[in-house]
C-alpha cells in the first residue's frame, strides 16, 4: 500500500514539474529565431494602413498618440487614424476635433452615441466604417495610450508582401518614464511573455495571442474572419489571432517594430487588467477544446508545442499544488526518498530561472538592463532564497526541528505563495498596509500574483461572474 | 491599389504596393533626402539588419548554458566538501 502511494506522489511530482520542463524547452527554442523567422520572406510592402483606435476617456493621452502616429516613417497619403469614440464624458470629443483640424483628412473622429458595451464593441463600430470603403489595404488595431516607434508600421507592414500572412503583431514595452517597482516587473514580463516567447511561437509556427495595442490585418483576413472582432469573450484579441490561423493564414510576431504602452502602476489595478485576460483564456480553452494536440485541426495550434505552452500557463497553479502535495507527502512517508527527488530535480527549475533570465535580458538588452532586479526577484524573494538554499544545500546548516520546519516550508511554498500574493493586493486595498504593498510584492513575487490571478480566473468562470471590462486608467506616463 | 503577383521563378507569390513617388515639394520637407519608405533597396537593407541582429540570441544561449554550467560545477564542489 505504501509503494503504491509512493508511486502515486512521485506522479504527482512528475506532472507538477511538466509546466518547468515546458518553460525550459520554450527559451532552448528562442535561439532558433535566428534562423527560422520570417523576415527572407518580406517585400518592401506599404499599403494603406487604417488605424483604428478605441478610445473611453482618453483626453489625456490620444494627443500625444495621435501625432506620434502622424509622425510615423512611413507614406503620410497611406496613412489614415480613425479614433472610435465610446460615448466619452471627458474632453475626448473636443481634442480629436482638435487634432482631425490639424490633420484633415487623416484623423477622423467616429462617435458612438451609446457606450460602455467594451473594447470589441467599439472596435466593431470603427470597423463597419472603415470596411465600407474599399481604400483600407490593411487595420491596424491599437490602444489609445500606445506610443509607436517611428519605423514600427513599416516594419510591420513589410511581412504583409507574403499573402501567407493575415496578421502581423509588434513588440509592446511598457514605456513609463520613470518605472519604479510594479512598472518594472511589468517591463520584465513584457520583455519574457512578448520578446521572448512570442520568438519561440514564430519558430514554433503558431501564434496565442496577437498584442491587443499593436495588431495589423490584412483586408483579405478581416473579411475571411467575419469582418467583425468577437464579443463573446473577454480576450477578443485571441479570438482573432486563433481565427486567423485556423482560416489558414498566418501569423508573425516582427520584434523590431516597438511600441510603448502605459501599464498599471498598482497590485489593483494589475489584478484587474490581469485578470480579465486570465478569465479570457479560460473562456478560449472551452471555446476552442476541440482543437488542442490535433494537428489535423491546425499543424501548428493543435501541435504537442502549443498543447503543453498552452496548458503550462493556463494550469500553472494546478501543477504547483500537485508538487508540493506530491512533495510533502512523499516527505512524510519517507523523508530520505523526498529529499532525493528534491535534490534531483531541483536542477531543472534553476536552469529554466538562469535560461528565463539570459534570454529574456538578451533580446532587449537596454531594457535588460533597467529590469534585471525584478528579473532576478521575478518569482519573489522568498523564491530566490528558497531556490538558493536548494541549489547549495548545506550552507546554510540546519538539524533536527529547524531542518524538519525549513524543510516542510520550501515543500509548501509552491501552494503558500498563493494566498500569500492575494494578500499583498489586500494589503495594498488597506489604508495602512498600502505603504508596504511594494515590498511585500517583492518578497512574495510578481509570477505567484500571476498564479493567484489565473486561481482567481478560475473561481471567477466557474460562478459564472459577470464579463466586467474594468478599463485600465491611463495618465499619459508613457515617454515620448 | 496593391496586387499580389506570380512571378515566374520567383519562389512565392508575394504582394506588391504602388511606388511611392515624392514631390519635389515633399523631398524639401525630408530635408531633400529620399526616406528610407520611399527607396527599396534602403528598406531591403533595414530587413537585412534585423535579420542579422537576431543572431544576438546566440549571445544569450551561449551565455545561459554557461550560467548553468558554472552554477552546477559549483553545486557540485559545495555538495563534495
Amino acid at each position: 500500500m505504501t509503494d503504491v502511494l509512493v508511486v502515486l506522489l512521485l506522479v504527482l511530482v512528475g506532472i507538477g514539474a511538466i509546466p518547468v520542463v515546458a518553460g525550459l524547452a520554450q527559451f532552448l527554442v528562442i535561439p532558433l529565431h535566428a534562423v527560422r523567422n520570417h523576415y527572407r520572406e518580406t517585400g518592401p510592402y506599404l499599403p494603406n494602413v487604417a488605424v483604428v483606435i478605441p478610445a473611453w476617456n482618453e483626453a489625456a493621452v490620444l494627443p500625444m498618440s495621435i501625432e506620434r502616429l502622424m509622425s510615423l516613417d512611413y507614406p503620410p497619403q497611406r496613412l489614415r487614424v480613425y479614433v472610435v469614440d465610446d460615448a466619452s464624458t471627458d474632453d475626448t470629443p473636443a481634442v480629436l476635433a482638435a487634432c482631425a483640424a490639424r490633420h484633415p483628412g487623416r484623423v477622423v473622429h467616429l462617435r458612438r452615441d451609446k457606450g460602455g458595451e467594451g473594447k470589441a464593441h467599439t472596435l466593431n463600430h470603427g470597423l463597419r466604417e472603415i470596411l465600407a470603403d474599399d481604400w483600407m489595404e490593411a487595420l491596424l488595431i491599437m490602444d489609445a495610450d500606445v506610443i509607436y516607434e517611428p519605423v514600427s508600421l513599416r516594419k510591420m507592414t513589410r511581412h504583409l508582401a507574403d499573402p501567407t500572412v493575415g496578421a502581423v503583431t509588434a513588440y509592446i514595452r511598457e514605456g513609463s518614464r520613470d518605472p519604479k517597482g510594479m512598472t518594472r516587473f511589468i517591463g520584465f514580463d513584457y520583455l519574457a511573455a512578448q520578446a521572448a516567447s512570442r520568438r519561440a511561437q514564430n519558430v514554433a509556427g503558431a501564434m496565442a495571442c496577437l498584442a491587443g495595442g499593436a495588431q495589423l490585418h490584412t483586408r483579405e483576413n478581416l473579411l475571411a474572419i467575419g469582418g467583425q472582432i468577437d464579443t463573446s469573450s473577454l480576450a477578443e484579441d485571441t479570438v482573432t489571432t486563433f481565427r486567423t490561423q485556423l482560416a489558414g493564414r498566418r501569423v508573425v510576431f516582427e520584434p523590431h517594430a516597438r511600441v510603448l504602452a502605459e501599464e498599471p502602476a498598482g497590485v489593483d489595478a494589475l489584478w484587474k487588467q490581469r485578470l480579465r485576460w486570465a478569465r479570457g483564456n479560460v473562456q478560449i480553452t472551452s471555446m476552442y477544446r476541440h482543437l488542442f494536440f490535433r494537428r489535423s485541426v491546425h499543424p501548428g495550434l493543435g501541435g504537442i508545442f502549443f498543447g503543453i505552452f498552452w496548458f503550462a500557463i493556463l494550469l500553472l497553479p494546478v501543477a504547483m499544488v500537485l508538487t508540493s502535495v506530491g512533495l510533502i507527502g512523499l516527505y512524510l512517508l519517507d523523508s530520505d526518498l523526498a529529499g532525493s527527488v528534491f535534490g534531483a530535480a531541483v536542477f531543472v527549475p534553476i536552469a529554466t530561472f538562469v535560461f528565463m533570465i539570459t534570454l529574456t535580458i538578451s533580446v532587449d538588452p537596454p531594457t535588460g538592463r533597467k529590469v534585471w532586479r525584478e528579473a532576478l526577484l521575478f518569482p519573489g524573494a522568498i523564491s530566490f532564497v528558497v531556490l538558493l538554499t536548494a541549489a547549495f544545500p548545506g550552507v546554510v546548516p540546519l538539524s533536527g526541528a529547524a531542518e524538519t520546519a525549513w524543510t516542510l516550508f520550501v515543500y509548501s511554498w509552491l501552494v503558500l505563495c498563493i494566498p500569500l500574493a492575494y494578500g499583498v493586493r489586500r494589503l495594498e486595498l488597506s489604508r495602512w498596509g498600502r505603504p508596504l504593498a511594494p515590498l511585500a510584492l517583492y518578497l512574495v513575487g510578481f509570477g505567484p500574483m500571476m498564479c493567484a490571478i489565473t486561481v482567481d480566473a478560475y473561481v471567477k468562470e466557474f460562478r459564472g461572474a459577470a464579463m466586467t471590462w474594468d478599463k485600465t486608467e491611463k495618465t499619459g506616463r508613457v515617454a515620448a | 491599389m496593391s496586387a499580389v503577383h506570380q512571378l515566374t521563378g520567383a519562389g512565392q507569390p508575394y504582394r506588391v504596393s504602388p511606388p511611392v513617388v515624392l514631390t519635389d515639394e515633399e523631398l524639401a520637407r525630408c530635408g531633400g533626402r529620399l526616406p528610407v519608405w520611399a527607396d527599396p533597396v534602403a528598406l531591403a537593407d533595414e530587413t537585412e539588419a534585423d535579420r542579422v541582429r537576431e543572431r544576438r540570441l546566440y549571445v544569450g544561449l551561449a551565455a545561459a548554458i554557461t550560467v548553468v554550467v558554472l552554477l552546477y560545477l559549483v553545486r557540485v564542489l559545495v555538495l563534495a566538501g
